[in-house]
């Protein structure tokens, strides 16, 4: 095992002197509460607010490899600042970077803006523009109609983190409805991690000077519309554009996979409906490509037991199905999936929380299952401990999940938040 | 696709077949036209912000805060809608809680939570739930919590000095965390001296005092709010600070496509 570069001990101990015990105190409640004001001065017009974290991550994935030289440890640091300047809430101005160093895998090192726009409100009508995240759908696993922000491979794909994306988007907001029409004019292509990095999940290499991406100089458009009505709400919504997923050609020369990004159409309706203490959601998607047409689905429950015993802890239940037609067609794990999971809060002042996920194909049984234990340390830190495992048989080399059937890992994360 | 179409039956049904729990105001007439009064003494506020701090004192003398801005308004014909955005710990810093309360169905709840990005609708029976890691459960809070009881006039009795009524609540829904609370609600001035609140075992968990204090000559307000859970040790104090009545927020950022815009 390789010892961790100098940079990582060096943001390690930035981040461990700054976890301070300053939320201890033997007497922090007031004797008496001073007579309120009832003429208090207005609310400031500008407020910045900053706030995100700085951390250390580590992991250590325990099976031998099948891709030869695979490292097998992580060892990074990560800054996720927010800076939100708000104007009288009616303009806002949202600066949103995300920056990874990894001193033992440099292709996952990377900085990304997750966010840099203006918002502005103007009565029923708001105006974004800029580099943004918008995330569509309402499933805690993966989802067929988040469609607009590229993920970032480079992350844990449990984790389906988000590329920003430039576009401007208008909506019309009223009470219990909105209409938003987005013009996206820029495509990212997904960025890999290394072949040698224990995320790179492909059998073979990429090509990744030989990307094809079709409808490039024209910009992606989209539309959705929202209707609340009661407890359910209703979402429709069309993408015609460039696909985020590529198409994949095996050169058979180069043994190299190589990345075609088509045009696209796809349209989605989305169900969502809250009962009692169960949540339903349904999602439905149709795409086309290439004349061709795919269809596909994504169901899910949610059931919530609170204050179980009278101990105050709650428990979260979830059940989702996916089929994705076109993931299926071309080949991508995860295509006709189940993803189960249970989320223990023990409502406890340090917010201690235990989430098990659970997925797996379903024809083939495939069962990958991560188990995140999370805790409060001090007023500003967060400790995660992550252990992901694939509990299945051997998979052959011909499946999707051949790479990732050895990529059972532990890792361990330390945040300081501002 | 049989396996699609069973799928598809079952959430199509179970969303399509679902409806909102009800309550109405029950109880002896006595008992109603107290808690009538007590009600009108605590609104017609229109709307307000405030900063509010929560202490969470463990019985070993350790203490932890909590910080949050309030913007609330009422709503001409239902209770209000509340907007808590959350300023402390710094790891739920610019979270975001819209509850719209109602007198006569569950209240709504959505959680904005940056790492989503997104606000999330959650179920809205999760009422007995703990806020924050506090001693206040989610069913404590808003001005619409009286109408989801049945009241009963006990009796009349003093309380720290205090000509107070005494009425016995229970609670409408089966997921309340309590069986029945007793509340005193102070004779002379139509406000809320003590509530006691008895688990489902029946015994009493928690007593909330809260200190009120009379705005713009028409509103009782809380000012602090004590919560000392009898069976742990444990006591939550809420304050509240910096009232502003005069805050000009649109109304229409109540909204859940709208409500992650406030800072």
């Amino acid at each position: 095992m390789k010892f961790p570069s100098k940079n990582v001990l060096i943001w390690l101990g930035i981040t461990l002197y700054s976890l301070n015990g300053s939320a201890q105190s033997g007497s922090l409640v007031p004797d008496s509460v001073v007579a309120q004001d009832e003429s208090s001065p207005a609310e400031k017009k500008i407020k910045f607010e900053l706030s995100g974290y700085i951390g250390v991550e580590g992991a250590k994935f325990y099976n031998s490899t099948i891709v030869k030289g695979q490292s097998r440890e992580f060892a990074s640091t990560v800054a996720f600042p927010t800076l939100k300047v708000n104007y009288k809430n009616n303009h806002r101005v949202i600066l949103s970077p995300f920056a990874r160093w990894d001193g033992l895998d440099k292709e996952r090192s990377h900085i990304d803006m997750r966010e840099a726009y203006y918002s502005g409100t103007f009565k029923s009508i708001e105006l974004n523009a800029g580099i943004q995240q918008v995330s569509w759908g309402n499933m805690i696993g993966p989802s067929v109609v988040n469609v607009i922000n590229q993920s970032d491979e480079r992350e844990d794909f449990l984790r389906s983190e988000r590329l920003g994306q430039a576009q401007a988007n208008l909506a019309y907001i009223r009470e219990n409805f909105s209409a938003t029409l987005f013009v996206i004019p820029f495509f990212r292509k997904k960025n890999f991690p290394d072949a040698q990095s224990p995320l790179f999940y492909f059998p073979v290499p990429i090509a990744e000077n030989n990307v094809r991406v079709d409808h490039k100089s024209s910009p992606s458009i989209a539309a959705r519309i929202t209707k609340r009505i009661e407890s359910l709400d209703v979402a429709v919504s069309h993408f015609y554009g460039t696909n985020r997923m590529p198409n994949f050609a095996l050169d058979y020369h180069t043994m190299t996979l190589n990345p075609h990004y088509k045009v696209q159409h796809q349209s989605n309706v989305e169900l969502q409906h809250v009962f009692k203490n169960i949540t339903s959601k349904l999602e439905l998607a149709n795409k086309w490509e290439d004349k061709s047409s795919y269809q596909c689905i994504n169901a899910g429950l949610e059931y919530v037991v609170s204050n179980i015993f009278g101990s105050g802890i709650e428990n979260t239940f979830y059940g989702e199905y996916l089929y994705d037609q076109w993931r299926k067609e071309k080949q991508f794990p995860f295509a006709d999936a189940y993803f189960l999971g249970s989320k223990l809060n023990f409502s406890d002042v340090q917010s201690s929380e235990v989430f098990i996920k659970f997925l797996s194909n379903r024809e083939e049984f495939t069962p990958f299952i991560n188990v995140e234990c999370s805790r409060r340390v001090t007023s500003n830190g967060k400790i995660i401990l992550s252990i992901t495992e694939y509990l299945g048989k051997e998979l052959p080399y011909t499946s999707s999940l051949s790479v990732m059937q050895y990529n059972s890992n532990v890792s361990l994360t330390l945040r300081r938040f501002f | 696709m049989k396996l699609f179409s069973k799928l598809l039956l079952g959430s199509i049904t179970a969303t399509l077949c679902s409806f909102q729990g009800t309550f109405a105001q029950e109880g002896d007439a006595k008992a109603l036209d107290i808690i009538k009064k007590v009600d009108y003494n605590s609104r017609g506020f229109g709307k307000y912000s405030a900063d509010m701090t929560m202490f969470l004192n463990m019985p070993g003398g350790k203490s932890f805060k909590r910080e949050m801005k309030v913007y609330s308004a009422e709503q001409p014909s239902d209770y209000e809608r509340t907007i808590n955005i959350f300023k402390s710990p710094a790891d739920v810093k610019g979270t975001k809680l819209l509850i719209h309360a109602h007198a006569k169905v569950t209240d709504d709840q959505w959680i904005f939570l940056p790492a989503l990005n997104k606000p999330k609708r959650i179920s809205n029976d999760n009422t007995s739930g703990s806020f924050m890691g506090s001693e206040v459960a989610f069913e404590d809070l808003g001005n619409a919590k009286m109408m989801k009881f049945s009241h009963k006039f006990i009796r009349e009795d003093d309380l720290r000095g205090k000509n107070s009524y005494v009425i016995h609540s229970t609670p409408l829904s089966k997921y309340s965390g309590y069986s029945y609370v007793e509340m005193w609600v102070d004779k002379a001035l139509n406000i809320v001296a003590e509530i006691r609140f008895f688990d489902k075992k029946k015994e009493l968990m928690k007593i909330e005092t809260p200190e009120l204090k009379l705005f713009n000559n028409r509103t009782y307000m809380p000012v602090k709010i004590t919560y000392k859970n009898v069976k742990t040790g444990k006591a939550t104090v809420i304050t509240w600070d910096n009232y502003d009545f005069r805050s000009a927020l649109n109304s229409n950022l109540f909204s859940p496509e709208k409500f992650d815009n406030i800072n």
